[in-house]
């Protein structure tokens, strides 16, 4: 099934903006929505920040188009970065792959994972493509 | 007494050849950005505030404006200019991969790291000049 993830999102908690603020000199931070609301009633993720209703999510994109997103990682891992601690194996190895200039789909899996446990996401959704129009739908752990 | 140094920026060649201030249109995702406005140098959105209204669009600045990839702001890393800079460092070939065949981040570069990476750009044509700042007068200029 991982073969055909697409995208990796890292889900913001709803009114948390560690995730997807704005960084020092206005750097700004990529991200996509899940959309609720479509005109035909099928939820998908979109590149982008189109939140017009509250239950749409924000999430912060780590892979996209079948490779890692340089932008998104790199916030990503630097948040993992200052929260791990390194006194642990689990730290430490949270560490080592924080610092890794280009990750695999599984790479940004784990660290998505990390972030969510360290309570900086909801989830980590795992996106597909789902017709032939490219839309852009979340799977489950179950595919 | 010379003054003290406390940020560096490094602009690029013309037409960003090496894209250290290329935005990643469809998902919104861009690097921090200093802008050179009446001798003085000010975070971007800290510029856009100076300028009139209508002349802010909330679109990138205007090429015709010094722009910069700030490494290092208001004495203290920008992680996000850093992170850009190491990118496109890698893609050119001036960053080893460990013996594993990672290419690895560093995360904790000093003030001389940078600028040191900085002027390496300018030597590749991938940068036009460094620019290093001091804080006179509440501003941040050439010294």
């Amino acid at each position: 099934m991982s073969a055909d993830i697409v995208a990796v999102v890292i889900v913001s908690i709803t009114g948390g903006g560690g995730l997807l603020g704005f960084g020092p000199c206005h750097s700004r931070r990529p991200c996509a929505t899940h959309l609720q609301r479509t005109s035909d009633g099928l939820r998908q993720w979109v590149p982008g920040r189109y939140r017009l209703f509250p239950e749409e999510e924000l999430g912060l994109p780590v892979w996209w188009d079948g490779g890692f997103l340089p932008e998104g990682w790199d916030v990503a891992r630097r948040i993992a970065y200052g929260l791990a601690d390194s006194n642990t194996q689990a730290g430490r190895e949270l560490i080592e792959l924080a610092m890794v200039m280009r990750p695999t789909l599984e790479d940004v899996e784990e660290l998505g994972a990390a972030l969510v446990v360290l309570g900086w996401g909801a989830r980590v959704a795992r996106l597909v493509r789902a017709d032939a129009h490219g839309r852009l739908e979340e799977v489950s752990d179950a595919g | 007494m010379p003054a003290e140094i406390v940020a560096v920026l490094v602009v690029s060649a013309e037409g960003d050849p090496g894209g250290l201030q290329a935005w990643n249109r469809d998902l919104g995702g861009g690097p921090p950005l200093a802008v050179l406005l009446d001798g003085g140098w000010a975070g971007y959105h800290a510029a856009a505030q100076q300028q009139a209204a209508d002349q802010w669009d909330g679109e990138p600045w205007e090429m015709s404006t010094t722009l910069a990839l700030p490494l290092w702001w208001d004495g203290a890393l920008v992680p996000e200019g850093w992170d850009r800079a190491q990118r496109v460092a890698a893609r050119h070939g001036l960053i080893a991969p460990r013996r594993d065949g990672r290419l690895m981040l560093d995360a904790h570069p000093s003030i001389h790291d940078v600028a040191l990476l900085a002027h390496v750009m300018v030597g590749k044509c991938i940068a036009s000049r460094v620019v290093r700042l001091a804080r006179v007068d509440g501003r941040l200029v050439e010294p």
